[in-house]
């Protein structure tokens, strides 16, 4: 599945949509490149129309299914897969099978080497876009706890005027901690040591 | 738990169709011997084995799951 449409419109919207009629696609199955923004010109003369670059992307989320398949049969697991296009990136979430948590493992290791697997062999393909792999909202816990967490650490930063380390965490993690904290004035963070015992360390100002 | 190492594997490297996996099975283990083109040696490991580790993780959640310890050989 690799169908790739140019088309005008007066805006970009307009152009993807009327890329979308034409390919018989939905907004969560392709990927959009906006070549050239719409502009107006001088009184209507010399303005120019917006033109995307729509292509259905099934060959990646595809091959993620087919492993993510073959997991949860090898697991005899039942599971119900979601896909969603999210801002950034597309999210796999499984779902709606008893035992799950086998394939979430101790602090999520086992969800984390699934997704390398996944990342990995999508790479292959070229061109990706990203894919994330969640089983049973794990993540997105996960990510509202490590919010929590690196807000307390800016506290004690504060408070003590000592830098605070957060413990080792995966890359993804390490993420979510700096934008929780990117706009916090009274600290500033950075992440130290080598993997897999990388951590975030936050630093009063 | 043999056929997933496989279809995992085949996902990584350029040459799938080297791939091959033989058992060792014993009462409570399993060795799971990993054949790959030796041009995707490097691929299966990953940096820092990286990727082998994930894959040891996987399989392991598997074995759990049939009250066995596993292990992952990758044979060059």
């Amino acid at each position: 599945m690799s169908d790739v449409v140019e088309e005008e419109g007066n805006t970009v919207d307009e152009a993807v949509k009327g890329a979308l009629d034409k390919l018989g696609a939905e907004r969560s199955q392709v990927k959009v490149e906006v070549l050239r923004e719409p502009s107006r010109g001088f009184l209507g003369i010399g303005g120019e129309k917006a033109l995307v670059r729509v292509a259905v992307d099934g060959q990646h989320v595809e091959a993620a299914t087919a492993l993510l398949k073959a997991v949860l049969d090898a697991l005899d697991l039942e599971a119900e897969l979601k896909v969603e296009q999210k801002e950034e990136h597309v999210l796999i979430s499984i779902k709606g099978a008893e035992g799950l948590g086998l394939l979430i493992g101790r602090h999520g290791e086992t969800l984390s080497a699934l997704q390398t697997v996944v990342t990995t062999a999508l790479r292959r393909l070229g061109g990706a876009p990203r894919i994330i792999v969640d089983i049973e909202g794990y993540r997105e816990r996960r990510l509202e706890n490590l919010e929590k967490l690196a807000k307390r650490a800016a506290e004690e930063a504060t408070t003590t005027g000592r830098p605070v380390s957060l413990g080792p965490m995966n890359s993804y993690e390490r993420r979510a901690v700096h934008l929780a904290l990117k706009e916090d004035s009274e600290v500033v963070t950075h992440s130290e040591g080598e993997e897999p015992d990388r951590e975030v360390v936050v630093v009063p100002r | 738990m043999k056929e997933l190492l496989e279809t995992l594997a085949k996902a990584i490297v350029d040459n799938p169709d080297d791939v091959k996996v033989t058992v060792v099975e014993g009462d409570t283990s399993v060795i799971l011997q990993l054949y790959v083109n030796p041009d995707d040696i490097g691929k299966v490991i990953g940096k820092q084995g990286r990727i082998v580790k994930a894959l040891r993780s996987l399989i392991k959640a598997v074995a759990v799951k049939e009250g066995k310890k596993a292990m992952v050989e990758i044979i060059d």
